[in-house]
């Protein structure tokens, strides 16, 4: 094994013990909507959302960093440039994770001043980081762009993944930045705030996983390199074609220009186009290998992955992007419902079918199976399918009684929040959440000790008589 | 736009989408097992797509141009699987 998948194995222990932070910090904001009172002045709420929000996103890039540390070396056909860099980077930015989670647990607010800027909570939503750790944000992002140029130059090899990767490291370093400007206009700062929001997320992520996933395709079903960087190509031009200027349904009532009503709705409305191709491309290539590979839990994930994408962005997404319904349904739990199921569909399910993939090689399994992770698959997905539905269910129903009928007053708003439509949604959600929960214990377990029988086997063998 | 009008726009909105997913993934199973009850499933999805479609454009508050939308993209729906089925046939040859 090379060292750059020794340090990619490391990030995906990483991504998956945030990924459990984020589901209990998850559990803990859900619970306090149920339970008003619960942790107050303790662990407030703004809190653990800000936690679970924040180590969402931690927990898809150090997967994602993880996934690419992995397929790198093989692409290439030689160790990373620059690894010892990159290991030193991956201790400094778990470090700099545990500390600004600590200040956000212990420490939770400051002033409005500089100091609270610089070392408690930036105040902006989702890059709440203080601004030494989005520094150090930056500096992470830097070398791991570094690891992957000076690579591919060392080796003297561009392949046409290797390509779209490195023109899509351009964005992810450059939209980061946007995070630091103090911009007085909080029309000026939510325009800009969405580059990095948006554009991060259904911009150079989908590029990123778009190009994991092409990796993957080889490892996992020997495709051939000529058909995946074909299909890359094609789904690139399509997401990015609708995505970038789908922009605008964020847009809509931050105090831009009318116009954004017009290209937000016509490009969101574009977006299931491509999702559409993928869930297709999905189903053909499962078929023609008639779900035959040595790596079953990669390969479902790997669906789960389309099939989430196309339901919970295209079909959660479509039903709330034209301006005359986004009117009502903005900022309410049908929002949480579908960006919910739209990360989960689009990002985790990807890297943690590159999870299974690279325990295979690392554990030198021939085949990867067992019950453990039809039970981690079944469970994950029934929560989340359980969780987008209450949020669903309690969305409607704020977009009801509070905006149609309320007329979005304060008042209104207590109503819908005490609304029981609304009530029970929580409540469901609650429950489905802890059924996610059990689901990510049976992952983690499985994880731990998928092909344990097998390596006892092979140790036997290899143990001299 | 009442309450009534918005869950019931939005519901179609989403059942539209659902439907060209069904339409796709079945169009793609009877072109793997070149099986006429996947297709004629396929068919169904793409007929109930039009009569979502239609509901929209009769029975929802939307504004003309989402309407028109709403039509084209049906429209192109009926080709999306097919151009994708074709290109990944020929990209695999």
């Amino acid at each position: 094994m090379y060292r750059s998948q020794q340090l990619a194995l490391k990030y995906f222990i990483a991504a998956i013990a945030l990924f459990g932070i984020m589901i209990v910090f998850g559990l803990l904001a859900s619970a306090q909507y149920v339970h008003m009172g619960f942790l107050f002045q303790v662990l407030d709420f703004s809190i653990t959302k800000t936690l679970h929000i924040d180590t969402m996103i931690l927990w898809l890039l150090m997967g994602f960093m993880g996934c690419i540390y992995w397929f790198l070396p093989q692409e290439l056909e030689r160790d990373v440039e620059g690894i010892k860099l990159a290991e030193i980077m991956f201790y400094i930015l778990c470090t700099a994770i545990a500390t600004v989670a600590a200040v956000f647990i212990f420490v939770q607010y400051g002033g409005s001043n500089e100091f609270s800027m610089w070392f408690i909570n930036q105040g902006r939503k989702y890059v709440e980081a203080p601004r030494w750790a989005a520094i150090g944000i930056v500096l992470v992002v830097l070398v791991f762009s570094y690891n992957i140029v000076a690579t591919a130059i060392k080796a003297k090899k561009i392949t046409g993944i290797m390509g779209v990767l490195m023109i899509d490291l351009v964005p992810l370093f450059a939209l980061y930045l946007i995070a630091f400007p103090r911009i007085t206009n909080m029309s000026v700062d939510l325009f800009w705030w969405w580059w990095l929001v948006h554009l991060w997320v259904e911009g150079t992520w989908e590029v990123l996983i778009g190009c994991i996933m092409a990796l993957a395709l080889m490892q996992l079903l020997g495709t051939a390199r000529r058909i995946v960087e074909t299909w890359l190509y094609i789904e690139v031009a399509l997401v990015l074609g609708t995505g970038i200027l789908g922009l605008g349904h964020h847009y809509f009532w931050i105090g831009t220009p009318e116009y954004w009503l017009a290209i937000g709705g016509l490009f969101s409305a574009l977006e299931p186009l491509p999702l559409l191709g993928m869930v297709v491309h999905a189903v053909y290539d499962a078929g023609t290998h008639h779900m035959k590979t040595t790596n079953k839990p990669a390969l479902y994930w790997m669906m789960a992955e389309a099939f989430g994408n196309f339901l919970g962005a295209g079909v959660f997404g479509f039903m709330m992007t034209l301006p005359q319904i986004n009117l009502f349904s903005h900022g309410t739990q049908w929002t949480v419902s579908h960006g919910h199921f739209a990360f989960w569909g689009a990002y985790a399910c990807g890297v943690l079918s590159v999870v299974y993939v690279a325990l295979q090689k690392a554990r030198g399994l021939e085949e990867m199976n067992g019950i453990r992770w039809k039970w981690s698959f079944g469970l994950l997905n029934f929560g989340m399918i359980g969780m987008v539905g209450a949020l669903l269910i309690s969305g409607i129903a704020q977009a009801f009684y509070e905006r149609a009928i309320g007329g979005s007053t304060i008042q209104a708003f207590i109503d819908a929040q005490s609304n029981l439509w609304f009530l029970q949604g929580m409540n469901a959600r609650l429950v489905f959440g802890v059924l996610f929960a059990i689901g990510y214990a049976v992952l983690v377990y499985d994880l731990l000790t998928i092909g344990g029988k097998h390596r006892t086997k092979q140790a036997a063998v290899l143990r001299p008589a | 736009m009442s309450g009534y009008e918005l869950i019931y726009a939005s519901l179609l909105l989403g059942v539209f989408v659902l439907c060209a997913g069904g339409y796709g993934v079945l169009y793609t199973l009877a072109q793997l097992q070149n099986a006429a009850s996947w297709l004629y499933g396929a068919r169904t999805f793409y007929g109930l797509q039009w009569l979502t479609t239609a509901a929209i454009v009769a029975t929802t508050p939307l504004a003309a141009g989402w309407k028109l939308l709403i039509v084209v993209s049906c429209l192109v729906t009926l080709r999306v699987p097919q151009v994708i089925w074709k290109y990944l046939e020929l990209i695999h040859k």
